[in-house]
């Protein structure tokens, strides 16, 4: 069985929460850079990044069990400006209205929506930056965490922030797929992001496993346990091969094909671009080893 | 050459209009049609056709947000339900523990000449182990 101090919720909270700031950079990118023929995209990655994060961040709230039942006591989470977790606390509240308000200005959806499209361009650069933290956030979390050898590394936070694009734009692109599903051929501009952020994600994924084997004996363990180990039919199977280099693949063949690809094929790379992020935040999680005691 | 110089040209004739913005929906079309008399009747229909894409978009961004939090519960259901078929390979079988033999040896009233290095039985049972 599955064993760790952080369970399910977190690793929820990891995924969810990666994805919906990666789908707010998506919006944001498509709007800047191609206003014309990515309006779909944008406005199915800026109506799923609020809730996206709002859901996720629900997660992390319930794993705090502190939390749940007397909330009063998260007020003191933002008491020591010292700590990392006090400024993720101060970003995920803060991104998570910015985002809202950001899908209800660029899909006009009531007064709300119409008055804050007047500052659509200032919304846009502030949920940039708040959206990379809180994808960075998501890495700086675990982290921070010096009891597992494993986690304790700054590629950790680089490798999220790769997950967490890469995965956003698989989550725009089902979005945008649902508004519409006529705007599939316009997607394939957007299969070239994938290949760059998966081949990202895939090298600091690599570099994170060779430098944990060299490093610290329980730093090794985790590794180990992860490509030869008890957790190694899922590193290889869901995260290698059905969630980096299936999707890689599909979107070289999605970009020069060029809205010949059948539909389901062109969906079916991003969830499974959505699964292989899932399962890696899993591994990340399950595969910790406590530092031995001598 | 040729074919590389038609691509851009060729992905933005093949790129569809976006929703609502060059072709005028259908509903409005109808009713443009059968209300001649001026804009003020037209309007409303106009403004029901954009609150209706509009509502369409919510709707499409909630089933998105699902579908997204169904891949996570799935990938916690495939991880929860497959561990239980992981089998850990056993590291203290007792082929591997000499300890048995060298109590014995200890504890044993007459004094035997021990060979140096592993007992002859102990080589036999690895070597059976790693054949």
């Amino acid at each position: 069985m599955l064993e760790s101090a952080w369970g399910w919720l977190i690793v929820s909270y990891l995924f969810l929460a990666g994805a919906g700031a990666g789908a707010f950079i998506a919006a944001v990118a498509c709007d800047l850079l191609a206003p014309d023929w990515s309006k779909a995209l944008a406005r199915g990655g800026s109506l799923v990044a609020g809730p996206l994060v709002a859901v996720g961040t629900a997660c992390l709230v319930f794993d705090l069990e502190a939390g749940l039942w007397q909330p009063w006591r998260q007020f003191y989470l933002i008491s020591n400006l010292n700590s990392m977790i006090t400024w993720g606390v101060i970003v995920l509240s803060l991104f998570i209205p910015v985002a809202l308000l950001y899908a209800a200005a660029l899909n006009e959806i009531t007064f709300v929506g119409r008055i804050a499209k007047k500052y659509l361009r200032p919304l846009e650069y502030v949920g940039s930056a708040l959206a990379i933290g809180t994808a960075v956030y998501t890495g700086i979390l675990i982290a921070v965490v010096n009891g597992v050898p494993f986690w304790n590394t700054p590629l950790m936070p680089v490798l999220f922030l790769a997950s967490a694009i890469s995965t956003g734009l698989a989550a725009a692109m089902i979005a945008a797929a649902v508004i519409d599903i006529n705007t599939i051929r316009t997607l394939s501009n957007f299969a070239l992001g994938h290949v760059i952020f998966l081949s990202v994600e895939g090298v600091v994924l690599m570099l994170l496993v060779f430098m944990s084997l060299t490093g610290s004996v329980d730093a090794a363990e985790s590794a180990t346990m992860l490509i030869s180990g008890r957790l190694s039919p899922y590193f290889w199977i869901l995260v290698v091969t059905l969630g980096i280099l299936v999707p890689f693949v599909l979107s070289i063949v999605e970009y020069y094909e060029y809205g010949a690809m059948p539909k389901h094929l062109v969906v079916g790379a991003d969830l499974l671009v959505l699964l292989g992020g899932m399962s890696l935040r899993a591994l990340i999680i399950y595969s910790a080893a406590p530092p031995q005691i001598v | 050459m040729e074919e590389q110089k038609d691509k851009p040209q060729e992905r933005e004739a093949l790129t569809p209009t976006v929703e609502g913005e060059a072709e005028p929906a259908p509903v409005a079309e109808k009713a443009a049609e059968a209300a001649p008399e001026g804009p003020e009747d037209a309007h409303p229909v106009k403004e029901n056709a954009l609150a209706e894409k509009r509502g369409r978009a919510v709707v499409a961004g909630a089933v998105s947000v699902v579908i997204i939090s169904v891949i996570a519960l799935l990938v916690a259901a495939i991880f929860q339900l497959t561990s239980r078929w992981l089998v850990v390979c056993p590291t203290d079988l007792p082929v591997n523990d000499p300890a048995p033999i060298l109590w014995k040896s200890m504890v044993s009233e007459s004094v035997q000449p021990q060979p140096l290095g592993v007992p002859e039985k102990l080589t036999g049972e690895v070597g059976y182990k790693q054949r």
